[in-house]
């Protein structure tokens, strides 16, 4: 319990530290139409959090505990079945050019595959924030297909448009994600997003009280401390879009042959939301275009 | 006193002040003065209780004005009650006396008879369309009016837009006026017995409506006043204003199933109010009517989610209910939209399959890629498209039973029902068919879009894919995208 209790504590201060300057998104505030329950958001994050935990995690964290032991041989030993694991199953261009260990198929194992736990729980907690709504305008079905989609868009993107000869394995939901989230700000472009952003939350304490004391009515009733801040949705989409798409250039332009975060595939992942259109709800389609909210 | 004074103060005392002895003293000083006062030979024929010399009265008023549909009614109803054996006598008698009555011989008349029906003005049946011939009538009759109102004869121009009523009842301008004038002059029992006669008439002027329903709230009478405001609002002449004042008097007042009511009678008539329509379905909410308001407020953003109303309606629908309509569920279109889904999802196996070389997909994946519609299209048929038309008639589709009812009234106020289906639905028998064929052709197009990757997948030789160690890495930087 007590262990439970300090990792928690450690995942809370962490994300604080880490949300200082960046907003972090926590959820959205709309409501759902059709269904409370985002089914395959908590499946996709169960499978994500599965995989990391049953091939990835227990070598990785092991070896690096033996390491920290002294024990090198067998730190060495689960670190390399680690690195193995995401060499054989990661992105790569050379297994589909070639043919060669699993092939494309990688296309769909990277999707589920992290590098730690902040990885991991970094995009959790983006495809809970974003894709709960996106699953409630698509169904959980369509809203797989869509996410496979947006994940394999994201893979060929990051792997066509590299010029880089270095074939370093990609792998992580991001590129899916990516999608999801372009799927939001194509379908919520109004929506709310409660973030957790340490200036942002500073920011409104500031102001809330400079108007409280100024006696304007329309904070009156609002309090002044929050622990969270509401963002629209299209201002930290837009933003995140912008923060992926220099980098992405740059890749495009030079190639990118050193590891790291993926900007393109996050880059294309986004683009790819435009096919959400095949997989939204046909009432929400019609509403859509006839420029009704959805 | 001159003539028209001692009309005034006779029909005054005659209606006003009950004395009808008085009254009809005046009268006569007056036709003596001015026998050709038609509207006081009829006045004074109320004043008298014999039959004959009631007769006499009337006859006289006909004498000047043969037209007077007032008079001619009043003569038949006379000779009505005295039979047909007397009346054939005293139209004898009528006509011999004409020629010597005169105002003296009624004022002997010492037997009063009175009715509060007595009015000014009489009611009685009139058309509401005048005759082709009239219509030059009427146009004299309103000038005659508008001099007479310009000589300060106030009475003299009533009389005129009285005469052009009595040929056509709900003449909008000698109406207006006349009541105007009369409850100036506060005559409003007259002008409630004018408008009463254009009602009666079926007149289909809104303001006629109006104007009645403010004299039934003068004169207190708030019943008949709300029953004219809830027939007005089925007027087909009544327009958004007329409905909106009527609704609005209604909510003011706390009557929101009367202003439901104004609604259920006149909504028909604008489709296309999107402000009417929603106020409409806001009242329906407010009355624990859901399903009812879904219905408008879908109407209402159909006609257009910019304008206000319609952004509003929309936003309500959206806390309301999903709202899958007719036009959805029959759509080809919509379900080959899907499909093409499926479609991109082989494409871009395909693709990755072939080695990211779209050149080298090569026939059998690109045949897959079209199985893969071919097989989502029925897939989606058999599950979310089972309504798509024609397809489900030629199917041999059946329209599907209406949802239950609310089982009580707190479920019909708190739940949003989808509304019924009209359109023949495939039978589950042949969706289940539809759909394992849909399955299976999926099945076999993602097979053959992937099939170097599912093989090499089943036996994974990772003998050729370069593997670094973990020392070879240590000078490198983590890989995650």
């Amino acid at each position: 319990m007590f262990l439970f209790i300090s990792f928690l504590i450690y995942i809370i201060t962490t994300l604080f530290f880490a949300s200082l300057l960046f907003p972090t998104p926590l959820s959205d505030n709309g409501n759902v139409r059709y269904s409370s329950l985002p089914i395959m958001t908590f499946v996709l994050i169960f499978v994500n959090s599965m995989v990391f935990m049953i091939f990835q995690g227990f070598d990785f964290y092991q070896g690096v505990n033996a390491l920290e032991a002294g024990d090198m041989n067998s730190g060495l030993s689960l670190i390399n079945n680690y690195v193995q694991t995401i060499w054989m199953y990661g992105y790569r261009g050379a297994l589909l050019r070639e043919s060669v260990g699993i092939g494309a198929m990688s296309t769909f194992t990277s999707m589920f595959m992290h590098s730690d736990m902040w990885h991991l729980l970094g995009n959790m907690i983006f495809l809970w924030a974003f894709g709960r709504r996106v699953e409630d305008a698509c169904g959980s079905w369509r809203f797989l297909i869509f996410y496979l989609c947006a994940g394999m868009i994201a893979n060929i993107g990051s792997e066509i448009l590299n010029p880089s000869q270095v074939d370093l394995p990609g792998i992580g939901a991001s590129g899916a994600i990516s999608g999801v989230m372009g799927a939001y700000l194509i379908l919520f472009p109004n929506g709310l997003v409660t973030c957790f952003w340490g200036i942002g939350i500073i920011l409104r304490f500031v102001i809330v009280a400079i108007m409280k004391v100024a006696g304007v009515n329309a904070v009156k009733g609002a309090p002044t401390w929050r622990w969270t801040i509401q963002l629209p949705g299209w201002l930290l989409l837009i933003y995140f879009l912008v923060r992926d798409l220099i980098p992405s250039l740059e890749t495009i332009q030079q190639g990118q042959d050193f590891g790291g975060v993926n900007n393109l595939a996050h880059l294309t992942g986004f683009l790819a939301a435009i096919v959400i259109f095949l997989f939204v709800r046909k009432d929400l389609v019609t509403r859509y275009f006839s420029g009704r909210a959805i | 006193m001159d003539a028209r004074t001692l009309f005034r103060e006779g029909v005054t005392a005659i209606r006003d002040e009950k004395d009808l002895n008085r009254g009809r003293d005046l009268l006569v000083q007056s036709l003596r003065l001015d026998p050709q006062n038609e509207q006081g030979w009829l006045w004074l024929s109320r004043t008298i209780s014999d039959p004959q010399k009631r007769l006499q009265a009337l006859e006289r008023a006909l004498r000047i004005n043969p037209n007077n549909t007032q008079a001619i009614q009043l003569v038949e109803r006379i000779q009505a009650q005295m039979g047909t054996a007397q009346t054939t006598r005293s139209a004898v008698s009528t006509t011999e006396m004409l020629a010597t009555s005169t105002p003296a011989a009624f004022q002997d008349e010492d037997h009063i008879e009175h009715t509060p029906e007595q009015t000014y003005i009489e009611h009685k049946a009139a058309p509401l369309k005048p005759r082709p011939a009239d219509q030059s009538r009427i146009q004299d009759l309103l000038a005659n009016a508008e001099e007479r109102l310009a000589a300060q004869d106030t009475e003299g121009a009533i009389e005129q837009w009285v005469r052009v009523l009595d040929l056509q009842v709900d003449h909008e301008e000698a109406l207006g006026k006349a009541v105007r004038h009369l409850s100036r002059l506060k005559y409003l029992d007259d002008a409630r017995e004018l408008v009463w006669r254009a009602l009666d008439a079926n007149t289909q002027h809104p303001s006629i409506y109006l104007t009645a329903i403010d004299i039934a709230r003068v004169q207190g009478d708030e019943g008949i006043s709300d029953e004219l405001r809830l027939k007005l609002a089925g007027l087909p002449t009544a327009d958004e204003k007329v409905i909106t004042r009527l609704v609005e008097y209604f909510i003011k007042r706390d009557r929101r199933p009367d202003a439901i009511t104004v609604f259920e009678r006149s909504i028909e008539r604008f489709p296309k109010n999107q402000a009417l329509l929603k106020q409409y379905a806001d009242l329906l909410m407010e009355q624990a009517r859901p399903n009812d308001a879904v219905a408008i407020y879908e109407q209402v953003a159909q006609l257009g989610a910019g304008t206000q109303a319609g952004k509003e309606a929309d936003k309500k629908l959206l806390a309301l209910a999903p709202g899958l309509g007719d036009k959805e569920r029959g759509s080809v279109i919509l379900a080959v939209r899907e499909a093409a889904g499926f479609g991109v999802l082989a494409l871009l196996m395909a693709w990755q399959d072939a080695g990211l070389n779209l050149l080298a997909l090569g026939p059998a994946r690109l045949f897959g890629v079209i199985m893969s519609i071919v097989g989502g299209y029925l897939l989606i048929t058999a599950t979310s498209s089972a309504q798509q038309q024609p397809l489900a008639t030629m199917l041999g589709g059946v329209v599907p039973p209406a949802p239950p009812p609310p089982k009580n009234d707190f479920e019909a106020a708190t739940t949003v029902q989808a509304p019924p289906t009209q359109l023949p639905q495939i039978t589950l028998p042949l969706r289940l068919l539809i759909g394992a064929i849909g399955g299976t052709i999926l099945i076999i197009a993602l097979y053959l879009v992937f099939s170097t990757s599912i093989n090499l997948t089943r036996n994974p030789d990772f003998a050729d894919v370069r593997i670094p160690t973990i020392e070879e890495l240590l000078n490198e930087a983590e890989v995650s995208p």
